[in-house]
This record gives structure tokens, C-alpha cells and sequence, in this order.
């Protein structure tokens, strides 16, 4: 999908800020948010289900963390972007 | 057995973990949402745009696509625990509905075979026991009391073990076909005596009183209570610790008081009673001077009237409570049994009954007095009622030593005060509705008190 620019790079300059700032507010809410994930077997399940929740607790842990790395790497690129599109003015 | 409420702390811990992926899940699928929306506006599409623009939009895209696999993995997690708590529940009911549709119809026979199940492999154990005991004895001299005593505390595995509970509260619940069938009795003479009606701890407990007083044995007396301690300061109990920590120690203390009954002025109100009931005693199946004795015990589960239960009664009254005034009853073993049974005699105005490690199960008590009742799964005393026969009561279940070493010390550790108090503290914390709304009851019981003011009272037989 291609969408033309409209108001030149003031506007461009604008997207990018807000893309920035909601960027790093997701990157800190899906951080913190990663703490309602149970760390241990509370349950108090035993044998296999014990093993299958912690490998799904695991699993879950390991997207959130991912998400996490994402988020990021599209902040940094964010903040990059908008660096540039200032400096050209 | 029924549609009572039974609250494991485990399922409990459960929902809240059930509850925190689910909050998981919705936070992650907003931030998701956001970001989509900022996605369909990214300057990166925009003719134009820089090369870094382009990029920020690629990673955008990553980005979007990690917090939805996470917002998905998140919510089925959550879907999966939350229909567990949901099957764990029904399951329970099921297999509770089950077992008493087949103890309906099967009663005899399958308790005739558990008899014999016990026979053949509880037999060689008993054996096993038995020769222990007197080898020892032999060695030591000492009484083999003492030593059966100290066995079960070494063997701490044998009496505090969850296996061990369910068959008591099965030869509870149905003492003549388990009997038969450890004896070897066969099945059609049982049936004879199960037409008599007797197959239910109050029959069965009856028919031991009953057994046991020709030979001088569970023999019921008069009783008397005295006024020992007032105490006018102290806070009323505001958690169920406060409660399990509020009972007396008889055994420790010189006068062996065994009731404690706080009272609350409220103003504008009528004075209210909180009554804490210590439990048994003295073991001993021979009568003496204590009244939360075996024989108490026996009596309470026949539903006769023991004299622990008559001293309770009495020292209310003394007390002050009337038919009218609000009380709270709180009891740890044979205590919570009394508690249980002045519960159900209807004579006062109970607005809650607290038990731990109670064998009051077989007790119907109104509907509509709430009833909370914590166990400790090795704790083989509650099993000694037999099943729940209250549908409304909520029960609170916690293994106690799946995670701390069986202690030595006790031949029944599990039904100790304070591995209670650390039930009662879990229960506390606990995000169950059921268990939340008797707790409210119970904590806010004394909560608008401006004077409490402690009786204590010993109980004595005569």
C-alpha cells in the first residue's frame, strides 16, 4: 500500500515522532509485562502437566522477550529515521 | 456428599495465575493494536520517504507481528489454564457424583473389597509395624505405647500420607463392610447388616461408644466450667491467622483452659461473641478429668452430646451470648467438631464457622450459616468424619509437605496448630470468591469493636 505524502517533510517529520513515541511506550509496557507471567509451577500440577506448563510458561516468556528485541530495533530505527528526516530539514 | 465448594490453594493459585495471563494477554493485544494503527499511517509508504524511513517501517512491521504472536501465545495460555481451573472443578463434582452413585449402589461390596485390600496389603504392614514395636519394646523395655508412639514418629511417612487419609475416611464413612472385609467376613452377611442402617461415621461411631462402655471404655460424664481469665484489651481477630493463632495451648498451660471466648462491644449494638475451641487432649479411650478427650471425639462423631460439647454450651452461656447475640465459631480439631455441632443445634445466632483440621464433616449444618473449613491433605483427623455431607461449606485443601520436610517430632504432624497457621495464611491471600466472601465475613466479624474484653474458661469433668 503506498500512501502519498502529504505536507511534505514537516509532516513526515511529525509520523515519525509519533511513531518514535508509541514505539517506546509499547517497548516499556510489553517489558513490564512480562512480569504477569508466572515464574514458577504455583499450581502445584505434577508429571507431565507440570512439564507442559512450564515448557508453555517458557514459550511465552521467550515471545514476550522477542517482542521485546523487536520492539527495539523498530524504536532505534524509528528514532534513526527521524534524526535523518530533521537533518535534511 | 453434594455440590459443596471445594477449594484447593493449589486450584486457587491457579485462577491467579489463570487471571495474571489474561491480563497479560489483553495488555499485549492493545499495545498491538496501537501499533497497527500507527503501522497504517508509517511515513515508510509515503513516496518519498528516506531509506531509513522505509527501514523504521520494515521493523514496525516485525515488531507488530512479535506482539501478536505474544498476545496469542498469551491468550491461549490463559484459555488453556482458565478451562483447567473450569475441568478441575467439574471433574471434582463428577467424580464426587460418581462415587456416591456407586457407593449407593455398590456400597456394600466395594467396601467389603477395600476391606480386603487393606487386609492383604495393610495386613503385612500392620505385621511389619507389630514386630517392629515389639522388638523394640524387647530391647528397650519400654511400653508399647510408647513405642508404637515413636514408631509412627520415625515412619512419619505412614500416618502423614494422603493414601493413608483416603482409606480412613473410607473405613470412616462405611467403619462394618471395611471391618468385614478386613476380617474376612463375606459380603452377603454384611449386606444383613447394612439393611440395619450401619453405614455412616455417626452409626458407626455410636456403635463404638456403645462397644466400648462395657468395657469401661469412651464412658460420658457430667461437666463443669470455670471462669479463669478476663483480659479487657487485645484487637479482634482480623485474618484467619489472627483466628488460628487465637486458640489456648491446654497442654502448656497450668490451668489447661480449653475455651476462649471474645466479646465485642459495638456501639449502638449488641455485644458479639468470637469462641475459640482448643482441640483434643488426652487420648486416652478411659474417661478422666479431661473433657476434649477420645471420648469427646467418638461422642462428637456419633452426634451424642459429649461433655466438651456441654462445657461449650455453657461457658456461652455464662459468658453472656444469648439466642440472640451474633457469635463466630472457631475450632481446631475436636474443637472445630464442637464448633460444628453448636453450629447445627440451632440455639444462637451464628453468623460463621471457622474449622481447621476438623472431623466434623458428617454434622449438617443450616445453609445458610457459612462455613469454612481448612485441611491439611496428611492430616488423617478431618477423614476420620468420613465425607462432606454440607453442600455449602467451602473447603480449603493444601498439602503441607510437598515442599518442607515431615518433622519427627509428632506422630501427626499435619494436624498441628501451626502448620494450620500456615494454611490459614495461604487462605488469606486467596482470590477465590468462595473463600474471599467467608473471609470477609469472618474478618470484618469484629472489625467496628471499640472494647473486647477475653474470658477464658477450663472445662472439667465430674
Amino acid at each position: 500500500m503506498t500512501i502519498p505524502m502529504q505536507g511534505g517533510s514537516a509532516q513526515l517529520r511529525a509520523q515519525l515522532d509519533h511513531q518514535w513515541q508509541v514505539v517506546s511506550r509499547t517497548l516499556h509496557a510489553v517489558h513490564s509485562s512480562a512480569g504477569h507471567i508466572p515464574t514458577s509451577n504455583a499450581a502445584g500440577w505434577h508429571g507431565p502437566a507440570s512439564i507442559g506448563y512450564q515448557i508453555a510458561l517458557e514459550i511465552l516468556r521467550r515471545e514476550v522477550a522477542h517482542a521485546v528485541e523487536l520492539l527495539r530495533f523498530a524504536e532505534l530505527s524509528s528514532s534513526e529515521a527521524l534524526v535523518e528526516v530533521e537533518h535534511r530539514g | 456428599m453434594g455440590s459443596h465448594s471445594h477449594t484447593g490453594v493449589a486450584l486457587d493459585s491457579l485462577i491467579d495465575q489463570s487471571s495474571s495471563l489474561g491480563v497479560l494477554a489483553t495488555e499485549l493485544r492493545l499495545r498491538a493494536g496501537e501499533l497497527l494503527g500507527v503501522l497504517a499511517a508509517s511515513p515508510a509508504a509515503a513516496l518519498g520517504a528516506p531509506a531509513s524511513a522505509v527501514e523504521a517501517h520494515r521493523r514496525l512491521e516485525d515488531a507488530v507481528n512479535a506482539v501478536l504472536r505474544a498476545a496469542s501465545a498469551a491468550g491461549s495460555l490463559h484459555d488453556a489454564v482458565h478451562a483447567s481451573v473450569a475441568r478441575y472443578e467439574r471433574a471434582e463434582q463428577l467424580a464426587r457424583d460418581a462415587a456416591a452413585k456407586v457407593a449407593h449402589e455398590f456400597d456394600q461390596g466395594l467396601m467389603w473389597l477395600l476391606g480386603v485390600d487393606v487386609r492383604l496389603f495393610g495386613l503385612p504392614l500392620l505385621v511389619g509395624v507389630g514386630g517392629t514395636v515389639l522388638l523394640s519394646k524387647w530391647l528397650t523395655g519400654n511400653s508399647a505405647a510408647d513405642e508404637l508412639r515413636d514408631f509412627f514418629r520415625t515412619h512419619g511417612r505412614i500416618l502423614t500420607n494422603r493414601t493413608t487419609v483416603a482409606i480412613i475416611r473410607e473405613a470412616a464413612n462405611d467403619l462394618p463392610d471395611f471391618a468385614a472385609g478386613l476380617l474376612g467376613v463375606p459380603p452377603e452377611f454384611v449386606m444383613s447388616a447394612n439393611d440395619a442402617g450401619l453405614t455412616t461415621p455417626r452409626t458407626d461411631a455410636g456403635a463404638i461408644e456403645t462397644v466400648g462402655s462395657a468395657f469401661g471404655l469412651f464412658r460420658e460424664t457430667g461437666v463443669s466450667v470455670k471462669k479463669t481469665s478476663v483480659f479487657e484489651f487485645g484487637k479482634p481477630a482480623a485474618s484467619l491467622v489472627d483466628r488460628a493463632q487465637s486458640f489456648l495451648s491446654p497442654d502448656s498451660d497450668p490451668n489447661g483452659e480449653q475455651i476462649r471466648i471474645d466479646r465485642y462491644s459495638v456501639p449502638g449494638q449488641a455485644d458479639r461473641f468470637d469462641v475459640f475451641i482448643a482441640g483434643t487432649q488426652d487420648f486416652s479411650p478411659v474417661s478422666g478429668s479431661e473433657p476434649f478427650d477420645l471420648t469427646g471425639d467418638i461422642a462428637g462423631i456419633a452426634q451424642n452430646s459429649p461433655a466438651s460439647y456441654r462445657a461449650v454450651i455453657e461457658a456461652m452461656h455464662q459468658a453472656g451470648v444469648t439466642s440472640t447475640s451474633p457469635v463466630v465459631l472457631n475450632g481446631h480439631s475436636q474443637g472445630g467438631l464442637i464448633a460444628v455441632m453448636v453450629a447445627a443445634s440451632g440455639q444462637f445466632d451464628v453468623k460463621g464457622v471457622l474449622t481447621f483440621g476438623a472431623p466434623a464433616t458428617s454434622i449438617p449444618v443450616p445453609q445458610h450459616v457459612p462455613v469454612l473449613a481448612l485441611r491439611n491433605s496428611e492430616d488423617l483427623v478431618p477423614a476420620l468424619g468420613g465425607y462432606d455431607t454440607n453442600t455449602h461449606a467451602v473447603i480449603v485443601e493444601r498439602p503441607v509437605f510437598d515442599h518442607q520436610p515431615i518433622p519427627t517430632e509428632w506422630a501427626v504432624p499435619a494436624h498441628r496448630l501451626e502448620y494450620y497457621e500456615q494454611t490459614a495464611r495461604w487462605a488469606d491471600t486467596a482470590t477465590d470468591p468462595r473463600v474471599a466472601n467467608i473471609r470477609d465475613i469472618l474478618d470484618g466479624f469484629g472489625a467496628d469493636a471499640n472494647h473486647v474484653e477475653s474470658t477464658l474458661w477450663v472445662a472439667t469433668r465430674t
